[in-house]
């Protein structure tokens, strides 16, 4: 008693499924697959409408592109040709295969030739390459003479509201070469002079001497952003005004 | 094409693929075949075949089914001798008759053909009927693999010469000769062969591929399956080793108490061992000559196993990955273990205490000593250690790794169609080799090192070398996937085995194919070499051992006992143990001693099949819900297993 009222009450549930859901478990149950979660019948429903209204859409396109007022079995044919070149290809036939082969084969193995380290292919097929890292501040280092002309940058700085409104600007003469990684050499260092102006905008006065500056050896930032108005105010401390 | 000179256009493409241009002309004339139809002649060679048989064969459909019946008949009541040979028949002659009734859509006739004759056919052609039935019309010939592999291919029967004759006479008798005799001359090649007619254990043996059984020639090759002469090692002597080994162990050792197989050296050469340069190998480098002198001090104090000493077992078991783990792998000297996964990563753990260290960086390397002894320790940074290291880089799952002999790299395979090599010193990726467009099932070093092979769901194999960006060879034959592939200890050749129940050998000097072994009767999963060369044992759902000399098998193992797919198979170093994981979370050792012996005692007699596994099984050491990833002998016969637990389910 209890089986049949259960019989009854799968019956039932699977009356409740729409009709296409009906469809994919006969499939299933025709290949011989018993044993699939209800999810299953799901995706293949989802994957059905998706394939069917693709193939659909490129017959429409076909039929458009043939002038003709609705679509057409061969349009359909066409587009089911599509989607099969595309997504659901299979691994070449045996003869292409054996071709291939064939042509590969007749080389001779190509000989050892006697090598320290690793046996790698030519640099372009490794990953072996170097690494670029994007940093967040750029640091500018002079590392040779060059020949342009004081190429001023000028920034502006405009901290955050509260605090009085500086105008820092930074003059930077490249002076005597000096490579800042050479322990000992003094780089020239920028003095800066600033005022301080309730103002908006002023009149930025700037001194720059080359000369012995702190002992430190520092590179120059040059990107000032509003975040760094702070670090910067720091390091112009260290400088002699 | 006006469909009635379809067979026509198809005989004129026929024609002039052979480039017989004056009988193309001929028939054109006759035909009166307008030019205009010349250009559409691109027929695919699927149609084209089953046109030209289809236009033999038509005849009623009603018939089919009693030819089919008439023949069993014959069969049945023929003699003993010649039964089981005519019996592998029945399945091809089904089959084509199938598929010549889709083709002229007489489908009612083909289903009941199908429903009364299909439950009849051997087990192990089942799966395959069942991906054939789907085939309904003549149109999804094309579509279906089964279906095109049968149409396009012939199946191979071997029939003694009586038997052959005895079946001729039936077919004469017939009074609807045509349909049987027509399918047997278009769809079926007859291998005749000297003998008596083969017993019903000696059919089922060989009997299983998905197109019937090896043809003689193809097994006639003289295959080099002996060892390569190894090169003279100096073996530095440790400070507590005896005076053993001081010698070279090029010479025989009178005095050693073991016979290894690694030892054993004639000063004549072997006359089964292929030349050391017939395939160019590379020469091996300080460091390398290192680890063999370190591999070869370890073979010597290796534990003789046997039916009286099986080895131990250390089983490594993965947690917390019981869908995730798919390959694992351990390096020839059992220090490190690799594992891949799903989820596309790959980590190699640290199987001693020393951890896994990372190179130094390049600044640092400018200022080690490289003269000093211990350069290799040296480059390594002392501070980047730790037990394991994860490898990220695939794009899908992992289906394989490898350490290579030397334990400076690692190969990994994935079903995002690349192979990739990466460093166990840098802890990176250092190439991606691009070569298959589908899934690669399997990836494997050569025992020398800078060869490697592949075998990908695209049906064919392929043979790189590191230094090298594109594939050296193409091994191409296999007619279903190529689901695990191996090196021959010599590295000379490679084997191969697919989805279509054949194992086949390949060699890697022409890339030809030397031998194919047909009789298993699932997919075959995994392969593995004896230590001497000479047997492949190739397991699916049974453990076939193969004697390479003749591609016959010696022995099957496991045939009716097993009904879970072995997934690891291992010899022992000095060839005596035979261990095997299956997915029903055992192991089992079998005694290959004697199967090898036995086998080259009886090689005077010709086609004895040893059936009784009961006797070789030597012990079955079952696990708590793990199934068998991987096995791996270490230099000393411990066994190690790797499996992963999958919890109760």
């Amino acid at each position: 008693m209890t089986e049949k009222n259960e019989k009854s009450k799968t019956n039932t549930q699977t009356k409740h499924l729409p009709k296409d859901a009906q469809v994919i478990m006969a499939i299933m149950k025709d290949i011989g697959i018993t044993d699939y979660e209800p999810r299953v019948v799901n995706q293949l429903l989802e994957f059905t409408y998706r394939y069917v209204t693709t193939v659909l859409d490129d017959a429409r396109v076909f039929a458009n592109h043939a002038k003709k007022k609705s679509i057409d079995l061969d349009d359909v044919r066409l587009g089911v040709q599509l989607q099969l070149e595309k997504n659901f290809t299979t691994p070449p036939p045996r003869e292409v295969l054996l071709e291939i082969a064939r042509g590969k084969n007749v080389n001779p193995l190509p000989t050892i030739k006697p090598h320290c380290g690793l046996r790698l292919p030519p640099d372009r097929y490794c990953l072996s390459g170097c690494n670029y890292r994007l940093k967040a501040l750029a640091k500018k280092t002079v590392t040779k003479p060059t020949n342009i002309v004081t190429t001023p940058t000028i920034k502006t700085v405009t901290s955050k509201h509260g605090t009085p409104q500086q105008n820092v600007v930074v003059k930077r003469q490249p002076g005597p070469v000096t490579n800042i990684s050479k322990p000992g050499s003094v780089p020239p260092k920028p003095v800066l002079k600033f005022t301080a102006t309730s103002k908006v905008v002023a009149k930025p006065a700037v001194r720059v001497t080359s000369g012995p500056g702190p002992t430190h050896v520092t590179p120059v930032k040059m990107e000032i952003d509003t975040e760094s108005a702070k670090k910067r105010k720091r390091e112009d401390d260290d400088y002699d005004t | 094409m006006a469909e009635k000179s379809t067979p026509l256009l198809a005989v004129l493409q026929l024609l002039r693929k052979y480039n017989l241009k004056g009988t193309e002309e001929i028939l054109r004339k006759e035909a009166s075949l307008g030019d205009a139809e010349f250009v559409n002649l691109d027929l695919p060679d699927v149609e084209i075949a089953s046109i030209l048989t289809a236009h033999h064969t038509e005849s009623d459909p009603y018939s089919y089914e009693s030819a089919y019946d008439a023949l069993k008949k014959f069969i049945d009541s023929s003699l003993d001798i010649y039964k089981y040979e005519l019996s592998t028949l029945l399945y091809p002659v089904f089959v084509h008759m199938y598929l010549g009734l889709v083709l002229y859509d007489h489908t009612e006739h083909a289903l009941n053909l199908v429903e009364k004759f299909g439950p009849e056919q051997e087990d192990y052609y089942q799966d395959d009927l069942k991906r054939l039935s789907t085939v309904t019309k003549k149109d999804q010939i094309k579509g279906n693999n089964i279906a095109e592999i049968y149409s396009m291919n012939k199946f191979v029967v071997q029939l003694s010469r009586d038997a052959s004759s005895q079946l001729k006479r039936f077919i004469h008798e017939q009074k609807t000769p045509s349909i049987i005799l027509n399918i047997i001359n278009n769809h079926i090649q007859l291998e005749v062969h000297d003998g008596p007619g083969r017993t019903q254990a000696q059919v089922r043996a060989t009997a299983g591929g998905i197109l019937g059984e090896a043809v003689k020639n193809e097994n006639k090759t003289k295959v080099y399956y002996g060892l390569l002469k190894e090169p003279d090692i100096q073996m530095l002597t440790a400070p507590t080793e005896d005076e053993e080994e001081e010698e070279t162990p090029d010479k025989p050792k009178k005095k050693k108490p073991k016979k290894d197989y690694n030892f054993v050296r004639k000063p004549k050469s072997d006359p089964n061992a292929p030349p050391n340069d017939r395939i160019p190998l590379p020469e091996l480098k300080e460091a390398e000559k290192i680890e063999k002198g370190k591999a070869l001090r370890e073979a010597s104090k290796r534990v003789q196993l046997g039916p009286d000493a099986l080895p131990s077992i250390c089983f490594y078991t993965l947690l917390n990955s019981a869908n995730n783990a798919i390959c694992a792998d351990i390096c020839d000297d059992s220090t490190m273990l690799a594992v891949g996964f799903q989820n596309s990563s790959v980590k190699v753990w640290t199987l001693t205490p020393n951890r896994l260290r990372g190179m130094k960086s390049a600044e640092k390397l400018q200022d080690i000593d490289k003269e000093a002894g211990d350069v290799l320790v040296r480059i390594m940074e002392e501070r980047d250690r730790d037990t394991n290291r994860t490898l990220y880089g695939h794009s899908g799952p992992v289906y394989r790794v490898g350490f290579d002999p030397y334990k400076t790299l690692l190969l990994s395979c994935s079903e995002d169609s690349t192979i990739r090599l990466w460093s166990l010193q840098l802890w990176t990726c250092l190439v991606v080799y691009r070569g298959h467009t589908w899934a690669v099932w399997d990836v494997r070093w050569s025992p020398h090192g800078h060869y490697f092979a592949s075998a990908g769901h695209d049906r064919a194999a392929r043979l790189w070398a590191t230094d090298h960006h594109q594939p050296l060879r193409i091994f191409a034959g296999h007619l279903a996937d190529v689901d695990c592939i191996l090196f021959h200890p010599n590295s000379n050749y490679i084997a191969t085995g697919s989805s279509d129940r054949t194992v086949r050998l390949w060699d890697c000097l022409t890339g030809t194919q030397v031998r194919i072994m047909t009789g298993h009767k699932s997919p075959i999963f995994t392969l593995s070499f004896s230590a001497c060369g000479r047997w492949l044992a190739s397991a699916g759902t049974e453990i076939i051992i193969w004697d390479l000399g003749s591609g016959l098998p010696a022995a099957v193992l496991g045939a009716a006992r097993l009904s879970a797919p072995t997934h690891a198979l291992v010899f022992s170093r000095d060839n005596t143990v035979l261990a095997s994981g299956c997915l029903d979370c055992t192991i089992k050792l079998w005694d290959f001693g004697s199967i090898s012996e036995e086998a080259t005692s009886e090689e005077a007699e010709s086609n004895t099949m040893l059936q009784k596994d009961e006797k070789y099984l030597l012990r079955s050491f079952p696990t708590k819900n793990s199934p068998i990833t991987s096995l791996h002998f270490t230099r000393r016969n411990l066994l190690l297993a790797v499996g992963t637990y999958e919890g109760s389910s």
